[in-house]
């Protein structure tokens, strides 16, 4: 078993390299930097959004996620200098119950899946041009409605330029004004400079993956192109050097498994849930892949069906034949051994 | 103790309000708030209401940031509130309400005088 | 004759001073000739205090005070530290003049030749060294400690620490350091001595890991004391449970005689919030984190026992569970509140089984239904003044100004906005560093 999996994971590091730099820099000629990676934008041809938000969709990606509650719950400072002293109580086993239940009911808002949507088109809608007002001031004016009630992305912001014209703001000015007007925690009304590219690719290096996607989600919002590239560029960095367990258990891993299965990336971590011999896991990644791109699976059977999917659609045929034959190897012998051991305790 | 300069809420039913300017920010550097106030009481005394604010100065980007609660503008304004002629020139700006004339005036004016500029700059420039 | 003459003269020049004394001149001059002459001698003294006594005594009478004097108060400032000895460094036969007198201090035949009676060339060190050795003396200075190895107060010995206690044969106290909690004089009334003085001194001992003692030791010195008390302290060690290695494991009260103290658990990184003896006892036990308030009379020795009483009273959870035949369960604000059980009883009780008059908080528990003195806080005096309320108002335009100065730090590296481009002169005045104001001033 040891023997076909270090066999496999030498082929796939064999492969990898030049599998990727095909599928990915179709535009870069020469990329030899470790972590030139091209942004990919989900660019609305189709929208993935309603393919996100179905709600099988959704439970797959949920059981991709393997929540671990240690994980979901471990130690966090938010925010603040000074720890706080714990609350101690006693407990009859069914309030001890309660809390648990009560603590699982968190884990969805914890895991919240940040949302995958297309990018946003521009914003340049002119409402009124009035050349007799050329001249009246040097600078433009930037009308806000600041009504009560109104949502950042539905408020009015408009724009009145120094040549009369009154348009609606773009989209960097809008977000700057929002969060002039309506600051979000935490939120900086410049881009921070972690995610300048040098800064950027000094954290990948360091494995800060769920730092920088965690600020990534609040400092942008999902539709933004700046996001799509940061979280773009992460992912792609996660999956080339199989750190998945970094992701798991946390809410980005939902939104980087429909990464990967958007873009036919999935080789990767199909294998590395075979290794680990999650073979639920590596069943519901091949039904969110059929999911997103239409494939009809011939058999209904998941054994079959993740092996129908390495023959027809995988990039890394040899590697995961060989992992799943391991895998199928392994489960073949340990069911055998459990019936022995059935037998020789005469229980059979 | 301090009165929030958003407004106390509480003014006598009849009295005539008006929309106007307070100049808040410090020496040289003036920041406005828009308030619905009554038309008697001086600038400082506590607003019925702030409805806006207004940074005369441009920022970085040149540009001039305005912002108005336009339902409550409304309201007032439906309530027989007067506004201010600034205030309606920005209103006008913003399209709320049509460009005042002040507004076109200040245009014609400012490109008259630029006009002029280049006119006197260009004979100098023909001397030499 | 010449004396009435003179007196006449003199009650003239007063009368005549109102009239501007014309007269006065030559009358005075006259005085001046005459040259007085005493007519009758008085009783001239030459005898006084300082040549009545030698000169020791007059040294005693500056330099001590008397028993009785003493008793009364008196010469508070006179003790031998302010004496100056001017006799020290001073040699009979050796001065100012450098003269080697032969048989005094030099000797009277060196080889073959006898030695005669010189004067040599002045030696200008002499009274220098002679100036520096009494500048030395009668200037008292405290001994100098560094803020790491100072106790409460200055280089008072309590919250001292005097390192690990002797060791007993070959057993060593490693990893032990004590400090003195109290150190004060008793007095013992003896039946043939009277009043008997002694130095008592009470220590704890510890290694920061859980394992602590205290003892009191006397002694005629305080060394003595101190030494007695470190070693007893080593003899009485016991074992005080720390929960998670920096707090205690429960909130708790504890009293000894009318010292009552409410100590509470804390979180990592609070610190020691207590009376200045629990401080120096949790130090020296190992506890880092911890809120103490001590009720009724704070009696060192007193808060000190009460203290050990408590610590050593701690229950573990296992036993506060079993105890209560409930769970006991951790809520952390960090976890998200996820439920953590610390500890289990053996079989937990049904709710049926719980009393409607049981204490179910768990601090109410642990402090066993006593309840912390908390006094209401009044707002200061000043508040009510209008000069506040006009500090407020200006401190409203003020209430960002860290902030904003922080972010243009970020942005620019220095207090400058994009307005100083065309406005240069518009930054924060910088004092220019001294050499430069010096070179400036120069030039």
């Amino acid at each position: 078993m040891s023997v076909f999996r270090h066999f496999s994971r030498k082929l796939v590091l064999n492969t990898f390299k030049s599998d990727i730099k095909l599928q990915i820099n179709t535009h870069c000629s020469v990329c030899l930097r470790f972590l030139s990676y091209q942004p990919i934008h989900y660019d609305g041809k189709p929208d993935p959004g309603p393919v996100f938000i179905k709600k099988e969709v959704q439970t797959l990606l949920r059981t991709l996620t393997r929540v671990d509650l240690a994980k979901v719950f471990k130690k966090r400072r938010f925010g603040e200098t000074q720890l706080q002293q714990p609350v101690y109580k006693f407990m009859t086993d069914e309030q001890l119950q309660e809390a648990y239940e009560e603590a699982k009911k968190k884990v969805d808002t914890f895991l919240q899946i940040p949302p995958v949507v297309a990018v946003r088109k521009p914003k340049d809608k002119v409402l009124s041009k009035d050349p007799a007002l050329q001249g009246l001031d040097t600078s433009a004016f930037v009308f806000t409605d600041i009504s009560y009630g109104v949502r950042d992305s539905e408020r009015m912001i408009l724009v009145r330029e120094t040549d009369g014209t009154l348009r609606e703001a773009d989209w960097e000015t809008r977000d700057r004004i929002n969060q002039l007007y309506f600051p979000v925690a935490q939120r900086q009304i410049q881009t921070p400079k972690m995610f300048q590219d040098s800064n950027l690719e000094d954290l990948l290096k360091r494995g800060e993956y769920n730092f920088i996607l965690d600020r990534a989600c609040l400092q942008f919002d999902p539709n933004d192109p700046l996001y799509q590239k940061i979280v773009s560029i992460t992912y792609q960095c996660v999956n080339d050097n199989n750190h998945f367990n970094e992701l798991r258990s946390t809410r980005h891993f939902g939104s980087f498994v429909f990464f990967l299965a958007w873009n036919k990336l999935i080789d990767n971590l199909l294998l590395d849930i075979i290794e680990s011999e999650h073979i639920e896991e590596a069943k519901a990644l091949v039904e969110l892949y059929s999911h997103i791109h239409q494939v009809k699976y011939e058999s209904k059977e998941n054994l079959q069906q993740i092996d129908e999917y390495i023959k027809n659609h995988a990039s890394k045929k040899a590697a995961l034949e060989l992992a799943f034959q391991a895998y199928k190897n392994a489960a073949k012998r340990k069911g055998e051994v459990e019936e022995g051991i059935k037998r020789a305790h005469g229980l059979s | 103790m301090l009165v929030p300069s958003s407004g106390t809420g509480q003014y006598a039913a009849l009295s005539a309000k008006i929309i106007r300017f307070v100049r808040h920010g410090c020496t040289n550097r003036p920041f406005f708030h828009i308030v619905v106030a009554e038309r008697r009481r001086e600038q400082f005394e506590p607003v019925i209401e702030q409805v806006g604010s207004y940074d005369p100065m441009p920022n970085e980007r040149n540009e001039k940031l305005v912002s108005l609660n336009l339902e409550r503008i409304a309201y007032w304004l439906g309530n027989g509130a007067d506004c201010t002629k600034p205030v309606q020139e920005l209103l006008g700006l913003s399209g709320f309400l049509p460009i005042h004339p002040l507004s076109y005036m200040a245009a014609w004016k400012n490109r008259q005088a630029a006009e002029a500029a280049v006119v006197e700059e260009k004979p100098e420039g023909d001397h030499k | 004759m010449a004396s009435q003459l003179l007196n006449v003269t003199r009650t003239l020049s007063k009368l005549s001073l109102n009239t501007k004394c014309r007269l006065g001149n030559t009358l005075i001059k006259l005085e001046q000739e005459l040259a007085p002459q005493p007519l009758f001698s008085n009783p001239s003294r030459n005898t006084n205090f300082f040549n009545k006594l030698p000169a020791h005594d007059l040294w005693k009478g500056i330099t001590s005070v008397s028993n009785a004097g003493k008793k009364r108060g008196r010469g508070k400032t006179v003790s031998k530290k302010n004496i100056k000895d001017l006799n020290r460094g001073q040699i009979i036969g050796v001065g100012k003049a450098n003269i080697v007198w032969p048989g005094l201090t030099a000797p009277i035949i060196r080889g073959k030749e006898i030695v005669e009676q010189q004067q040599l060339p002045e030696d200008p060190e002499r009274q220098k060294k002679l100036d520096a050795l009494r500048d030395q003396m009668g200037t008292h200075r405290y001994a100098k400690l560094s803020p790491i190895e100072r106790g409460w107060s200055g280089a008072k010995m309590p919250g001292r620490s005097i390192g690990p206690p002797d060791p007993i044969g070959e057993e060593v106290f490693t990893g032990f350091d004590s400090k003195v909690i109290e150190l004060k004089t008793v007095f013992n009334m003896k039946g043939n001595f009277g009043r008997k003085r002694r130095v008592s001194a009470t220590v704890v001992t510890g290694n920061q890991n859980g394992v602590a003692g205290f003892a009191n030791g006397k002694g005629q010195e305080p060394k003595t004391a101190l030494r007695k008390a470190k070693n007893r302290s080593g003899q009485k060690l016991m074992h005080i449970k720390i929960f998670r290695n920096h707090t205690v494991y429960h909130d708790f009260f504890t009293q000894f005689g009318a010292t009552k103290i409410f100590v509470q658990q804390k979180p990592e990184g609070y610190g020691l919030v207590c009376h200045r003896a629990i401080k120096t006892i949790c130090e020296v036990v190992g506890i880092k984190d911890l809120h103490a308030k001590v009720e009724g009379s704070t009696s060192v020795t007193h808060v000190m026992k009460a203290f050990f009483l408590g610590l050593i009273r701690q229950k573990s959870h296992e036993e506060i569970a079993e105890s209560k035949g409930l769970h006991l369960v951790e809520f952390c604000k960090e976890n998200g509140y996820f439920p953590t059980v610390l500890a289990s009883p053996a079989k937990c009780r049904s709710p049926d089984e719980i009393k409607n008059d049981e204490i179910l908080d768990f601090t109410q528990y642990c402090y066993d239904g006593r309840v912390v003195l908390k006094k209401k806080k009044h707002p200061p005096f000043y508040t009510k003044h209008k000069s506040y309320e006009i500090y407020l108002k200006k401190q409203e335009k003020l209430r960002n100004k860290e902030e904003v100065k922080m972010n243009l730090i970020a942005q620019y590296g220095e207090i400058r906005s994009f307005l100083t481009e065309k406005y240069p002169e518009c930054r924060p005045y910088k004092e220019p560093k001294k050499e430069q104001a010096e070179e400036d001033s120069n030039t």
